[in-house]
């Protein structure tokens, strides 16, 4: 073998480093003073982010209850939240009682923590639900507002107002405002029934019942009021978003567009949703990931009620560390909701490569 | 000295401040200052003062300013005896979840007050000083000052817990104006004849029900105090007799909570409950519902209100039985006191029938202490005319349980998924509170 091809790429084991040059006194202070621009930022990272992180991972494999000494338990924590048996008989004593075959199906798995799986699928409705309800009104709103007539900053403005509002005074006003007998969304209900039974009453057709919705004490209503909520509050701040991808769009691309005969939905659909995909991948990613995370409406508003049908992950986590000191068991809990983020999101930006749009 | 040089000095600095602040001592600044010393007895001097730091968890600013009150009255008393009193209150809001924080960080008050119910997750933990000792060593201390409710469910395993500060009884507001513009009969002066009853009361209910004009006979916050004296009254319990299993499954607890069922379901006298919290009082104070119970602590509240109401004890059951709740809240001091013997010397003080009276004045609970001076005090905090109601129920009601057996938080929770399934129409009576029991039960310790 020649020294050529002993040292040609293909047979190298190792790659050639370039020498390093040493360093010249100045690079030298550079670095130093570089390092020390970081070390506040690094220190507060490790102090209050890295060593927290890291005593929770170890706390969910102990009993921690605040007080004592923790006790390794090994996986218990996870077996307790996810784990599962499944009882045949169930499904025999289902059908006798003639239960639909989902039901029967679904009595035959008996999981070790109902309320935790109780609370995972209430927080993937929250998640998908506002994303359903804010994503496609904040491209609409942000399309409304690309446009140069007088007025539109302040409308900016007023639609995000609500993105800097407090959460907990947030929920405090809608609280009041889902109020069922005397809050302003039923009143509102009320007077626009009392109007049209007005209007159709004379004519002789059926009155409409006042529906009277009990908004947070109703289990079927609860959890939509809380999207509802929120939904409100972040619309603004996808709007922003939106609105800057959308000033960002060359208008040579529009002139071009209409010269060649498309009508405006036509530039909407085939030039500029396109052309906004990746502001829309990020706004999916970012509000998917807020959403599995809700934790202060519940907290606030009904305290995972009624009948846990706004119990979510986080919050039965909390309930569950700070509330009923089994901090070991909150702990596996945040480590098995962080497990679903990271595989959702995962998910998503593997699915990206197949919709997003990348120039070049 | 040039920019780069002075740059770096100045992250230099920042570092040194991170690292400097973050390592200061904890705070032990109190949220509010002791009085001055006052004339008369000489003070002990620096070196022999100890502070001893206590906690309550007032609703408004009118309660914490009794409480202040008292701290300063109290401090004088106390410096004589080398104790410095300070008072830390803390909001309701996130009562709990800051005490527990400050236990396990070792850093909580000496005394603070907790609810009976929650008290039972503390006592097994360690957390909480076991005052026995203390009180059997101490002459002047005698335990049958104060009322035997609390005191039994303190003195559980043979241990003295703490000393209750207060107690109320569940009453039925009513709003006396409804029943006279229906010429219905007051229920107090059915109580008085013994006809107030399930059966007058749910009368009562159903006149006083103007859908309409969104009017109501009846209206409940969704909590265990007022669901579970459905249960009590209908010859039922929460759990059997040693607190090791639930009980809903009782016929009596079914019966019970089937009457309950029937006023919000069948005959619609009733709003649907709030959410835990208060928010059932709403409707109250707005003159829209006739009749609700709850605890004494909502008197400050209902004198706001603008018209003319009462109290009267819970209705009988159809068999005869008289039934209510008897919350109540003590004063615990914590295990990692620096100084108990002083931390107990405050809680004798702080539950004495002269404190308690003045407590009691204003109305907001009924005191602990059954000498006829504190008694006397809370009868006289009027609006309600007539208090003896609260008083009446005591000789008969179920205590608060501090349970001791389970994790009230854990077990209670499914009680309450049943009782909303059982208020939303989603789930029979029988089978919301089967569904209860056989999710509870595991989590009793046998």
């Amino acid at each position: 073998m020649s020294v050529q091809t002993a040292t040609s790429s293909r047979f190298r084991l190792f790659k050639r480093r370039t020498p390093r040059q040493p360093m010249t006194k100045a690079a030298r202070r550079e670095a130093i003073e570089g390092y020390l621009f970081l070390l506040p930022n690094f220190l507060g990272f490790v102090i209050f982010f890295a060593i927290p992180l890291l005593m929770s991972l170890y706390y969910s494999f102990t009993d921690y209850d605040l007080f004592n000494e923790p006790n390794f338990v090994g996986i218990k924590n996870y077996q307790q939240a996810v784990g599962f048996s499944i009882q045949p008989e169930a499904y025999q004593t289902a059908v006798q009682n003639n239960k639909s075959f989902i039901d029967a199906v679904g009595s035959m798995i008996k999981t070790n923590d109902p309320i935790f799986w109780t609370s995972l699928g209430n927080t993937i409705v929250y998640a998908l639900g506002v994303l359903i309800l804010t994503v496609p009104t904040a491209f609409w709103l942000a399309w409304l507002l690309n446009s140069k007539v007088r007025g539109m900053v302040f409308f900016r403005g007023l639609f995000y107002i609500p993105v800097v509002a407090a959460i907990v005074g947030v929920a405090l006003v809608w609280f009041w405002m889902f109020q069922r007998e005397s809050g302003v969304l039923n009143v509102v209900i009320t007077g626009i029934v009392n109007l049209l039974n007005g209007l159709i009453t004379p004519l002789g057709l059926k009155p409409i019942v006042d529906p009277t919705i009990g908004w947070l004490t109703d289990p079927n209503w609860a959890m939509s009021s809380l999207i509802i909520m929120r939904s409100w509050q972040t619309v603004g701040y996808n709007m922003v978003i939106f609105l800057a991808a959308l000033q960002a769009v060359p208008h040579m691309l529009f002139e071009a567009a209409l010269v060649d005969g498309a009508t405006r939905g036509d530039i909407r659909a085939k030039i500029v949703v396109p052309l906004l995909t990746p502001t829309i991948f990020f706004v999916v990613v970012t509000n998917i990931i807020n959403g599995l995370q809700i934790f202060a409406e519940p907290y606030i508003m009904t305290q995972g009620g009624p009948a846990n049908a706004t119990i979510t992950t986080v919050y039965y986590l909390y309930q569950k560390g700070f509330q009923r000191f089994q901090m070991g068991y909150g702990a596996s809990l945040a480590w098995i909701v962080f497990g679903i983020i990271f595989a959702v999101t995962s998910v998503q930006f593997r699915l990206s490569k197949r919709w997003v749009y990348e120039e070049g | 000295m040039n920019r780069k040089t002075l740059w770096t000095m100045l992250c230099l600095v920042l570092i040194a401040a991170f690292v400097f602040s973050a390592c200061q001592p904890p705070a032990a600044a109190p949220a509010t200052q002791p009085p001055a010393p006052s004339g008369g007895q000489p003070p002990a001097s620096p070196a022999q003062m100890v502070t001893i730091r206590w906690r309550t968890r007032p609703d408004n600013q009118a309660e914490q300013d009794v409480y202040q009150k008292i701290n300063d009255d109290l401090a004088k008393q106390l410096e004589p005896q080398g104790i410095q009193l300070v008072y830390d209150p803390a909001p309701v809001t996130g009562y709990l979840d800051k005490l527990t924080t400050e236990y396990s960080a070792g850093n909580a008050p000496d005394i603070a007050w907790i609810g009976g119910a929650d008290s039972g997750n503390f006592t097994p933990k360690g957390v909480l000083l076991d005052l026995k000792p203390l009180a059997d060593a101490d002459k002047s201390f005698n335990l049958g000052d104060y009322y035997d409710v609390p005191i039994k469910e303190l003195t559980q395993g043979g241990h003295l817990w703490g000393l209750p500060r207060d107690i109320s009884t569940l009453v039925m507001y009513y709003n006396k104006d409804m029943f006279k513009a229906k010429g219905l009969d007051d229920p107090a002066d059915l109580a008085a004849k013994g006809q107030w009853t399930w059966d007058t009361f749910r009368k009562a209910a159903d006149a006083l029900t103007d859908p309409a004009k969104k009017e109501y006979g009846f209206s409940i916050s969704s909590w265990w105090g007022v669901w579970g004296w459905f249960v009590n009254s209908g010859g039922g319990s929460l759990f059997n007799a040693d607190r090791t299993a639930c009980n809903l499954t009782d016929p009596g607890s079914i019966k019970g909570l089937q009457f309950m069922a029937d006023l919000f379901l069948k005959d619609k006298v009733a709003t649907p409950p709030g959410v835990e919290g208060g928010v059932g009082e709403t409707d109250f104070h707005a003159g829209k519902v006739a009749m609700m119970p709850n605890g004494r602590w909502m008197t400050p509240s209902v004198r706001q209100d603008k018209f003319n109401w009462g109290v009267v004890e819970m209705p009988t059951s159809a068999e005869g039985k008289k039934s209510t709740y008897l919350f109540w809240g003590a004063y615990f001091i914590s295990a990692k006191s620096k100084n108990p013997q002083q931390a107990w010397t405050v809680v004798k003080l702080l539950t004495s029938a002269d404190v308690q009276a003045k407590i009691a004045a204003l109305g907001t609970n009924i005191p602990s202490n059954k000498a006829q001076a504190a008694v006397d005090a809370f009868l006289n905090s009027k609006p309600p005319d007539d208090n003896t109601p609260f008083i009446k129920g005591a000789d008969y009601a179920v205590g608060e349980a501090a349970l001791v057996t389970g994790n009230w938080g854990d077990i209670g929770a499914p009680y309450q998924t049943a009782m909303d399934n059982i208020f939303a129409g989603k789930q029979s009576v029988a089978d919301a509170v089967k569904q209860a029991c056989d999710t509870a039960n595991p989590l009793f310790k046998k």
